[in-house]
């Protein structure tokens, strides 16, 4: 793709897409002319982007230790944490099951019919990802259910990129059920299931038990592999070292991390924090 | 809100405590909002407050100017906003203190009135 130099170059998590076009709203009204070119994969893929030459102002992940996995400190000095959330199972009005399901029956209606589609997004890609191996992983022990995690895992109908690729597949009616953010799934206005705290991964009091998940991914270097361990979901923000667009990129993240940003992220199913 | 409902249907609304708690907490160190919440717990286990409606009570509480934040940096993890307090907060703090006092008596009395009533049988359980 060809880039405009004078540009703010902005790579972000799929799950930003709408506060992130939002905030660069509010830029525009102090710089009409700017032009800012927007980018998104899932988190890992944005900070192994970055790692393999991508130039960008700013990056905004779902999980800030993507950032110190992949990007710090030889391409970010810090990122800062902005936004928290939590997992849901997403689906429609539309979908198989949908007027039976809740927050009991949820594993038993995802795999008690073959014909019931559920996708989650890929670990290796994408923070959503690994976040729903940890739920399956946490709700195995919640539940008292043992071999859910490898029920789960192993009767999923679709794999995507990136976690709004679920909500999009969702709409067009291509799964039943996705796991999902609980913003992506009120942006996107859809129904969902809410889990309790305990497998969620919302809640800092719970960071101990979270912590009993754990999801191997590929590492740095090939072969290697790497363990990334359950935690409460956080976003995060950075300028790359290599930023040619410092101050402005510092302006963004200033309307993101303040009080209009945090309106923008509230409206949009993110908790500021 | 978070409400504690007895067994038999008595709330004891704990909504009113959740700002004095958050103030006594930033008082005593100032803090970001992942380390508050956890020491929310620590503080009345039997409350629970969701982790969302705290950030909301430390944004509001901010811009009402009874705390301020900066980015704080730590060593290993990523920079969160950090709360302290403000002459304001401490402010509201105090008053919140002589509020609490004034219950303090009243449950205190509450409590009085109620043991002496059954001390002397005026209740009986069906």
């Amino acid at each position: 793709m060809k880039t405009d130099m004078d540009a703010l170059k902005i790579l972000h998590a799929g799950a930003l897409r709408k506060p992130i076009k939002e905030c660069i709203h509010i830029l525009w009204q102090k710089y009409p002319d700017l032009k800012v070119e927007l980018d998104y994969a899932g988190s890992r893929a944005c900070a192994n982007a970055v790692a393999q030459g991508k130039v960008v102002d700013i990056i905004a992940l779902a999980d800030y230790k993507v950032f110190n996995d992949i990007l710090i400190p030889k391409f970010v000095d810090t990122s800062f944490v902005f936004a928290t959330d939590q997992m849901v199972l997403a689906f429609d009005e539309f979908s198989h099951g949908s007027q039976e399901i809740n927050n009991h029956n949820w594993m038993d209606i995802l795999l008690g019919e073959g014909y019931i589609k559920y996708a989650r997004s890929d670990h290796r890609l994408d923070p959503c990802g690994y976040r729903t191996l940890m739920l399956w992983q946490l709700a195995e022990k919640y539940y008292n259910r043992p071999g859910l995690y490898n029920l789960l895992e192993n009767n999923w109908s679709n794999l995507y990129p990136k976690s709004i690729d679920i909500a999009i597949a969702l709409l067009q009616g291509k799964i039943d059920y996705g796991f999902e953010y609980l913003s992506v799934a009120k942006q996107m206005d859809m129904e969902y299931i809410q889990f309790p705290p305990e497998i969620n991964l919302s809640d800092p009091r719970l960071a101990d038990y979270y912590a009993q998940a754990i999801v191997t991914v590929e590492g740095n270097y090939p072969g290697l592999e790497m363990e990334i361990v359950g935690a409460p979901i956080e976003f995060s923000v950075a300028i790359p070292k290599n930023s040619n667009q410092k101050e402005l990129a510092q302006e963004f993240i200033n309307i993101l991390t303040g009080p209009q940003g945090e309106a923008i992220l509230d409206q949009n199913g993110l908790i500021p924090c | 809100m978070a409400t504690n409902k007895t067994k038999n249907g008595t709330g004891i609304t704990l909504d009113k405590m959740i700002q004095p708690t958050l103030l006594l907490l930033i008082y005593q160190k100032p803090a970001h909002g992942y380390e508050l919440i956890q020491n929310f717990k620590a503080m009345d286990p039997t409350e629970v407050v969701e982790p969302g409606t705290i950030y909301r009570y430390l944004r509001r509480m901010e811009s009402e100017g009874f705390i301020k934040s900066k980015w704080e940096t730590s060593e290993a993890g990523p920079a969160r906003r950090q709360y302290e307090i403000t002459m304001l907060g401490f402010k509201a703090l105090k008053e919140a203190v002589i509020k609490l006092e004034h219950q303090k008596r009243q449950i205190e009395d509450f409590l009085i009135t109620f043991k002496e009533m059954e001390e002397r049988g005026n209740f009986s359980e069906n």
